[in-house]
Parts: structure tokens; C-alpha cells; sequence
């Protein structure tokens, strides 16, 4: 802000000077005057002349043209005192000049309005009135010469004056402009110095930026590395591919196998699912924003396999991407598989225990609740007798063969299972109760009549109780199975190796409920 | 009605006209005279001789009088040289009526070709009014000629040129 008034300050200063210098030359674009002196001089010799002519022609040696010749001389030279302005320099004035200049303006005017080219008597006359007036100007002539000197005098000095205060002025403007250039050399110096300093430091600052940035990208190489090092040494198979799965970042060794691709470029999320549906929910659901957990699918087509699969949308470079990973659990499953048959599974006879044939019966139950359904309660008659006499181990080959002989003679359809001890239940479905009631009695009878040989050794005949019951439509799986029990009770109390058959009938609410 | 009126006015511009045409001195009056280095006449002028010869007009003013810028006629010095069968001398001395003289060299003659100038603006020069005759250079054809130098050449009230 300073600069710029300083620079227009210099421009007003500048203009000023060109201004003032453009007028003095003007003044000084033609020859001056200061003639004055010289005619002054000029004018007290001509009235001298015009005295010297005047005195011939009274003598006769001179004519009127002389005359006029000389007095108009004489007037020419007066004129320019008649216009002059120079006396008004004069530091006094002197008006006495301007009454001889005015007396002898109308003294040679009155003459040569009088004069003739060709009258010689009025030239005559005219002469003796110039005798007699001119000498007597002589003198204030003479005073007009010296007043004309003092006033040039003075007009010059004047000039003089005007010119210096011009110079005077012009030294100023100079100066100020001087002044002016310097602060701005000095402004632009600094300016320059700092520049470079500014400069010298943005160098540096790149330099170390550079720097940085080459550590910082080395740095990034490293944990990249290390990234990248965690990530293939995982037990999980990753996968890293951007949202729209244009990009693959990363993709494990494994995946790459099982969809058989060779580069991480050419892998396609898609095919590494065994089911179209599993890979439309997982990508709807990453589309969503969700974070997955979990989730069990069946991955690589071509040899399948159960996967666990956890996935979470992120950002890589500002750019949506997803981050899948996904855990071979084969083993795990079959383990799984092993487990639920174990637990469901009758460790001693390999039938259905207790829970897995409740669980079976409740399936079929919810399958079709209007389907008929029978379950038979069988029970060994005098059981503990064999213990006693064999031994528990005969005893458990016993419980072992009679369950392969009730398998054998069951249908397929048939559930059946050791719900206790010596005691097992079979349940039926689809089965009018008078069929069911055969099937009952055909079991009690081949077992009855089949010996079972056991380890070779000992043969042992058995004899089995039977309970058995439909389903009515407001029984509850426990009131049924009460039921059973009742049969079974009815039938061991009735003497045993027997079927005892009780109908489906509507429970009575509060003796039976089964709260 | 309108026809006396106006041959008036004509009349009266015409007697103006012839007046204004009229030189305020004698047409056989010698004005100017040609002298050699020695001394010797080698020509003298009247106007009527001046007005013999072919004329030449230039622009300007008379210098260190508030005389304004006027067309001046009379006869060039080139013209007026050879009319006599003068050759252009080296330098030619010019006099006035006030014994004012000064020198014009051939230069000048080559250059500018001054006129001896009889009259100003169409009109006569008394001798009260820098007549009759007056040395004048084209000031307004050569701006270069406005230095002292030349205003000084510029004799009014021209009587004599001496040649040498």
C-alpha cells in the first residue's frame, strides 16, 4: 500500500516536473526580446539625425522627402516603446518615460500628418518647429536609454529568478524521485533476498519432503509386505477385491487353486460358490453395509467343501472394497456330524436313544399333525434275571441282539429306538391302529419263538410286554407316551409276553395336563 | 432599390481598394540600391522597378515587435541578383533606413531565398511602419528558421545592399 502511494507520488512528481519544464520551454521556443536597449539607443540617434536633416532643409541642402524618410524612421523606431511592457519590471516606476515617449509620439505624428512628399514650404516649416522642440528631447531620450537598461535589467533578472526557482523545483522533484527509486531498489532487494530465501527454503522443504515421502513409501512397502506375509500365513483363505470387482487386491494361494485361476487379476468371487443364491446373499448384504459372521456355505465347485465365512465391507484409497475371509471347516462339520450322532444315538445297541426318537416323533408330528400315529412301548419280561444269571455283559448282548432282531423285522419307515434299560419304543406312522396292533403282536410273537444265542454259548429265550396306543388329535407327545406306559403296565400286569392295546382317546383335562 | 445601394458600396470599395493600392511614398522613389565591395552603385530600385520584376510571396512577421504572423510579397534575392546579372555573392550586407545592418550569406539564397518584400498583407509599407522595403526569410515554411540568428538577417526599412 505504502509502495504503491510512493510510486504514484513519484508518477505526480514526475508529471509535475515534465509539466513545469514543458512550459518554461515554451517560453523559451523563439529568441526573446530584450531589444529594448537597442532601440532606445536607436531612437537617441535618430531624433539626433532627425535634427541633423531638419537643420539641411532650412539650409536649402535637403528636401521634404528627407524630411519624411528621417521623421518616419524616427517614428518606427518609437513605436515599439509605444507597446512595450518592459517598464513594468522597473522596481521604481518612472512615469516620465512614458510622458516622453507619449510627447514625442504626438509631436512626430502632428509632423508627419503635415508633411508632403513634394511640398517643400510645409517641410520647411515643419523643420524650424523640430529645431526648436527636438533639442530639448535630447535629454529625456537619453533618460529613456538608461531607464531601458535598468528595466531589461531587471526583466532579466527576473527571468533569471524564475528560471533558478524552476531549476529549484526540478532539483526537488528530482531528489523526491531519487528518493523514490532508491526506496524501491531497496524494496526490490529485499524483496529479492527474500525471494531467494523463500526459495533456499522451499528447496529445502521439498528436499526433506522427499525425503519423508520416501521413507513413508518404504515404510508403506514394508507393512504391505508384512500385511501380506500375515495375510498368507493365516489359516483363513482371504479374499480382497473393491466393491464393484474390478480389483483384486489380495486372494489366497488356496483360492486361487480351488477356482483354479492362475493370476489374482483373473479371480471372479462368484465362481469360488458352490450355490449361485449364497454368493447373491453375501454380496447383497456386503452391498448393504453388513458385516457378516459366520456364515456357512459350500465353496469350490469342483470339489466342494463346508466354508466359514466372515466378510466386512472397508475402504482401500478412498475406494469400497470388501474383505472376505473364509475358513475351511470340513472336519469341524464332520465332527459336528459325529457328535449329533452320538448324542442322538443309543451307545450300546446303536438305535435311537431316548431324545432322538422323542425328537423323530415331534418331526413327524409337525410334518402332518392329522396323520395317524401309534407308538408301541416294548419291554423285556424278567430282564434282571438274565443279568443276574449271566452276568451284565451277557446281559448287553442280549439288549444288543434283540435290538438287531427288532431292526430287522421293522420297516423302514418305522422309528425305533432304546428309550431305558430292557425297554424300547417304536413309533409308527400312517398306520391304522388295527395294522399297528399286528405289527405289535407279529414282534411279540417272533420274539417269542426265536431263541437268541449268545457269544455262541448261551441261548436265551425272552419274552417281551408290549404297550401300545394311537395318537388322539389333542394328545400331547407326553400324554401319548403316558398312555403307552399304561398299556405297557396293563399288558405286564395282565402276565406278561403279551400286546395290550389301549384306543386313542380325549384326555381328561386336569388329571392329564400335561403342564 | 437595391441597385444604387450597391453600386454604392462598390464604389466605395473600389476608391477604398485604389487607395489601399496606393504606396504612401512616390512610385520613382529610389528605395534600394546595389553596391559593390568598393563602393560603387551597381543598381538602384524604385517600386515601380521592384514591381517590374516577378514577384514571390512567403509567410512570417517581422521579429521583437508584436507585429502578427502576414503574407509578405516582393521580389526574391535570387531574382533580384540576376535581374542585374549579379551572380549570388559570398555574402551581401543589408542596411537600413536606421543604419541597422547585418549579413545575409549565399547560403541563405540557396536555402531559403529571402524576399525583398514591398508588401504586407496586399498593402504598401510606410516608413513609419518598417517600410518601404523589408528583408523577409519564409518563417513558416522552415520552423528552424526561428533563431536569432535569422531574426537579426531580417532588416526592416531596407535601403542599401552591399555585396562583397
Amino acid at each position: 500500500m505504502l509502495l504503491i502511494a510512493l510510486a504514484g507520488a513519484m508518477i505526480v512528481a514526475a508529471l509535475a516536473g515534465l509539466k513545469l519544464i514543458s512550459e518554461k520551454g515554451d517560453d523559451y521556443a523563439s529568441p526573446g526580446l530584450h531589444t529594448e536597449v537597442w532601440q532606445s539607443y536607436q531612437l537617441r540617434s535618430e531624433i539626433q539625425r532627425l535634427l541633423d536633416t531638419a537643420h539641411a532643409v532650412e539650409e536649402g541642402q535637403a528636401g521634404a522627402a528627407a524630411l519624411i524618410l528621417r521623421l518616419g524612421v524616427m517614428r518606427n523606431t518609437l513605436d515599439p516603446f509605444c507597446h512595450t511592457r518592459i517598464f513594468d519590471y522597473l522596481p521604481q516606476p518612472r512615469p516620465e518615460v512614458h510622458r516622453t515617449i507619449t510627447h514625442l509620439d504626438s509631436l512626430s505624428a502632428g509632423w508627419m500628418q503635415r508633411l508632403d512628399w513634394h511640398d517643400q514650404a510645409v517641410a520647411r516649416g515643419v523643420a524650424a518647429e523640430m529645431l526648436a522642440e527636438l533639442p530639448g528631447q535630447l535629454r529625456p531620450a537619453h533618460d529613456l536609454i538608461v531607464v531601458s537598461n535598468i528595466a531589461v535589467a531587471a526583466q532579466l533578472d527576473w527571468e533569471r529568478q524564475s528560471l533558478q526557482r524552476t531549476f529549484h523545483w526540478l532539483t526537488v522533484t528530482l531528489v523526491l524521485l531519487a528518493c523514490g527509486c532508491l526506496v524501491l531498489a531497496l524494496r526490490i532487494l529485499s524483496s529479492q533476498r527474500r525471494s531467494r530465501h523463500l526459495a533456499g527454503e522451499l528447496q529445502a522443504l521439498n528436499s526433506s519432503l522427499e525425503r519423508r515421502v520416501r521413507s513413508r513409501t518404504r515404510l508403506l512397502h514394508e507393512r504391505e509386505a508384512l500385511l501380506r506375509t500375515i495375510l498368507d500365513s493365516t489359516p483363513s483363505d482371504v479374499t480382497l477385491i473393491s466393491a464393484d470387482q474390478r480389483r483384486v487386491f489380495y486372494v489366497s494361494e488356496d483360492l486361487l487353486t480351488q477356482t483354479d485361476t492362475r493370476r489374482a487379476e483373473d479371480f471372479h468371487l462368484e465362481t469360488l460358490f458352490e450355490n449361485g443364491d449364497d454368493y447373491r446373499q453375501l454380496i447383497a448384504r456386503l452391498s448393504r453395509g453388513e458385516t457378516l459372521h459366520q456364515m456357512e456355505v459350500r465353496l469350490a465347485p469342483r470339489a466342494p467343501y463346508w466354508a466359514l465365512l466372515s466378510a466386512r465391507p472397508l475402504h482401500i484409497h478412498a475406494q469400497s472394497a470388501w474383505m472376505i475371509w473364509s475358513l475351511d471347516i470340513t472336519r469341524r462339520k464332520a465332527m459336528e456330524h459325529k457328535l449329533q450322532q452320538l448324542a442322538s444315538t443309543d451307545a450300546l445297541t446303536g438305535l435311537h436313544n431316548r431324545r432322538a426318537l422323542w425328537r423323530a416323533a415331534v418331526k413327524q408330528l409337525r410334518r402332518d399333525r392329522n396323520a395317524p400315529l401309534s407308538v408301541l412301548l416294548i419291554d423285556i419280561d424278567h430282564f434282571k434275571r438274565i443279568n443276574d444269571e449271566y452276568g451284565h455283559p451277557v446281559g448287553d448282548q442280549a439288549l444288543c441282539a434283540l435290538a438287531r432282531q427288532l431292526d430287522e423285522l421293522m420297516q423302514d419307515d418305522a422309528l425305533l429306538g432304546r428309550i431305558g434299560g430292557e425297554e424300547f419304543a417304536v413309533v409308527l406312522s400312517g398306520m391304522s391302529p388295527e395294522a399297528v396292533a399286528l405289527v405289535a403282536e407279529r414282534l411279540r410273537a417272533a420274539v417269542a419263538d426265536t431263541p437268541l444265542v449268545v457269544n455262541d454259548a448261551v441261548t436265551l429265550s425272552m419274552t417281551l410286554s408290549i404297550g401300545l396306543t394311537q395318537r388322539h388329535e389333542s394328545d400331547s407327545l407326553k400324554s401319548l407316551m403316558m398312555r403307552a406306559d399304561r398299556a405297557l403296565y396293563q399288558a405286564k400286569a395282565e402276565g406278561r409276553n403279551r400286546c395290550c392295546h389301549l384306543p386313542a382317546v380325549e384326555l381328561a383335562p386336569p388329571a392329564l395336563d400335561e403342564a | 432599390m437595391l441597385r444604387p445601394l450597391i453600386v454604392g458600396i462598390l464604389i466605395a470599395i473600389s476608391s477604398l481598394a485604389a487607395k489601399a493600392d496606393e504606396p504612401p511614398y512616390p512610385r520613382d522613389m529610389p528605395l534600394l540600391t546595389l553596391v559593390d565591395s568598393h563602393g560603387d552603385v551597381l543598381a538602384s530600385f524604385t517600386l515601380a522597378s521592384l514591381e517590374a520584376l516577378p514577384s514571390r510571396e512567403v509567410t512570417g512577421s517581422i521579429p521583437d515587435t508584436s507585429d502578427p504572423e502576414a503574407r509578405w510579397s516582393g521580389v526574391s534575392m535570387n531574382v533580384l541578383l540576376e535581374s542585374q546579372s549579379i551572380a549570388a555573392p559570398d555574402r551581401m550586407l543589408a542596411v537600413g533606413l536606421d543604419d541597422y545592418s547585418d549579413i545575409i550569406p549565399r547560403s541563405d539564397l540557396e536555402h531559403y531565398d529571402p524576399v525583398v518584400a514591398y508588401r504586407r498583407n496586399g498593402h504598401y509599407l510606410a516608413v513609419d511602419r518598417y517600410g518601404p522595403l523589408v528583408v523577409m526569410y519564409p518563417y513558416s515554411d522552415y520552423p528552424e528558421l526561428h533563431e536569432r540568428t535569422y531574426y537579426s538577417r531580417t532588416v526592416w526599412q531596407l535601403s542599401e545592399l552591399q555585396l562583397r
